[in-house]
């Protein structure tokens, strides 16, 4: 894939804030980041489950939208197995840890899938159906799909807003993974030569070390975004994530993540 | 018996013996040896050109995405594999027929059930599409099955740049580098042509690269962006007819073979549906490796050869050259004048 190089230099000069933020995962529960100037959170980001009233949906919920559509204004893919919205929405309940914990994955499990081609990862959310086959997501050091190293899920709040880099956010579906995370992971997929894998990491060692080269950015465009009540807790994050390769290319999933966040003393083990 | 003359009596001195003049032994001094140029100015020019080719030809790219693609597929071309692709079809057009049928038996009217009104009016055009995309997967597995036997087929460059290289190292031994190192970098060079030129018989790479221009053809409708957009056009059909045959339409009244074949295109969407994500998945994923694959195909147009299945007798025209000019250029004494 052609990464246009204004879009690198930026995320090269955007990212290490973010990531620098990822590197302080032992650190208390807000921290400030020199990189970023603002506050890191870490702790539960606790999933108000989904709901509809009339047409206004709240809580936490999923759309999405098909190929060459608006985020606006669809068109979405109608999930006939919800009620919300007339199914071009599809609502999200916490699963077993409570939401998001940020500074740590919450790993896909092995099996990843049962027979059906269920999703099991039930940390973040509950596995819900859609198309018939239930849904879920995690976070995962190597992106399920493109098979790139990615921080966990890092969540900054920077002038009252928060910023969050949820690049390791992977929804599973029927024995298969989609990265949904923003900003997206750099595909690590493409074919390669025997031997161009260990030659490129040593190329990006010696040019790093040596020639003071600027890493290869593993992460590009935009991350989340959100609000944050620091006297409740209370949060809102959004994202849209364009699906790149696999049988839903160019779809893109719509996220918004509601709920209550819980700061932690350190960051959680990765699960 | 020694005749009386030659008897000569103890304490005589010995005669004079007067022995013919004979003339000087002359040798010739050896003959300088030569040093062909235009061979070894030859393998010089080769062995830039093995070099130099592939890496500007992005050869090494095109190899591994070939066997990415070729890895990728080997799943979908499973015996089983292509039975319960087929099977998910038969439940496809089994489920449309039943869906057919309890529209008209129960005179249902268009506009109810949004979804399945849609999957009526297009089933015809998605079963068929869906039978010829089987067709065609079905169709290059003996083709693709000869691809994927191919020895080492991503070490293709790398066996020819190395051949590359130790051209260029014999060449400039041959052209200036010392008489006792010209004979060891023939043989080097002679052993590294023989390689290449072998690589296409020992690899299997005659009837792969056959097969594997066949295969091009074959699969060349399926892998483009459009059939993908198609199938994925098909694939929200689908759930939205799926979507409504498991909620809505379960209140609709059902008999006999109509409903064994909606019941069973309700169970067997998990199925229907994970198989048809998967092949569509893995056809867009490598559509890309299928371009650079068609890339190598038409490399061989490219220098007037007429295509894939010629790649191997390339392999075996430069080692045979190679290794000519490697012979060409031993070192070899003048012939002596008459």
């Amino acid at each position: 894939m052609r990464i246009n190089r204004a879009v690198l230099v930026a995320v090269a000069v955007a990212i290490p804030g973010l990531l620098g933020t990822a590197c302080s995962t032992t650190t208390p529960a807000a921290t400030t980041s020199a990189a970023t100037g603002g506050r890191v959170l870490i702790g539960l980001f606790r999933l108000t489950p989904g709901a509809t009233s009339g047409s206004t949906l709240t809580g936490s919920w999923f759309r999405m939208l098909q190929p060459g559509g608006s985020a606006t204004s669809g068109p979405y893919m109608k999930n006939a197995d919800s009620p919300a919205d007339g199914g071009l929405a599809t609502l999200l309940s916490p699963g077993s840890a409570g939401g998001l914990r940020s500074g740590g994955y919450q790993s896909q499990p092995t099996p990843a899938f049962d027979a059906g081609g269920n999703s099991l990862a039930d940390s973040i959310m509950t596995p819900t159906e859609f198309f018939g086959v239930k849904f879920s997501v995690s976070s995962n050091r190597t992106d399920l799909q493109t098979q790139t190293v990615v921080p966990p899920p890092t969540i900054v709040l920077r002038d009252g807003k928060l910023v969050a880099n949820l690049s390791s956010w992977a929804a599973s579906w029927n024995n298969q993974n989609f990265n949904q995370g923003a900003p997206k992971p750099v595909p690590s997929t493409q074919a390669k030569s025997p031997g161009e894998a260990q030659a490129n990491r040593a190329w990006d060692w010696a040019s790093h070390e040596w020639l003071g080269a600027v890493p290869k950015a593993t992460i590009t465009g935009a991350g989340a975004t959100g609000t944050i009540d620091l006297g409740t807790g209370h949060f809102t994050l959004q994202w849209t994530s364009h699906i790149s390769g696999g049988p839903f290319n160019g779809f893109t999933g719509i996220w918004h993540l509601e709920g209550v966040y819980q700061a932690s003393a350190q960051a959680p083990a990765n699960a | 018996m020694p005749s009386a003359s030659l008897l000569i009596a103890p304490g005589d001195p010995l005669p004079t013996v007067e022995l013919p003049f004979a003339p000087p032994v002359i040798t010739s001094a050896p003959a300088p040896l030569r040093r062909p140029k235009l061979p070894a100015v030859g393998l010089l020019v080769v062995g830039a050109l093995l070099i130099i080719a592939p890496i500007v030809g992005g050869l090494f790219v095109k190899t591994a995405a070939g066997k990415q693609m070729v890895d990728q597929f080997a799943p979908y071309m499973q015996t089983d594999s292509l039975a319960r692709d087929a099977g998910d079809i038969a439940t496809l057009r089994a489920g449309a027929a039943a869906i057919d049928d309890v529209y008209r038996t129960q005179g249902i009217p268009r506009g109810r059930y949004p979804g399945l009104d849609e999957f009526r009016a297009q089933s015809t055009a998605i079963l068929a599409r869906a039978s010829g995309l089987l067709g065609h997967v079905r169709a290059t597995r003996p083709d693709y099955r000869r691809v994927a036997a191919i020895g080492g087929f991503e070490r293709i460059p790398f066996l020819i740049v190395g051949c590359g290289v130790i051209s260029v190292y014999g060449g400039c031994v041959l052209l200036a580098g010392r008489r006792s190192r010209a004979r060891p970098a023939i043989v080097l060079v002679v052993l590294a042509s023989v390689a290449l030129a072998a690589y296409p018989f020992v690899s299997g790479l005659f009837g792969g690269a056959e097969a594997g221009g066949r295969m091009l053809h074959s699969l060349a409708p399926v892998m483009t962006p459009h059939e993908v957009r198609q199938l994925q056009d098909d694939f929200v059909v689908l759930v939205g007819a799926d979507g409504q045959l498991d909620t809505v339409f379960r209140a609709v009244p059902k008999t006999g073979s109509s409903a064994t074949g909606i019941t069973a295109l309700i169970d067997g969407w998990p199925r229907v549906s994970s198989d048809l994500a998967s092949l569509v998945g893995v056809i867009d994923d490598n559509i890309g490796n299928f371009n650079a694959l068609d890339d190598v195909d038409a490399l061989t147009r490219q220098v007037g050869l007429p295509g894939f299945g010629s790649f191997p007798w390339l392999l075996v025209g430069i080692g045979a050259l190679d290794a000519g000019l490697a012979l060409a250029a031993i070192p070899r004494r003048r012939k002596e004048a008459p």
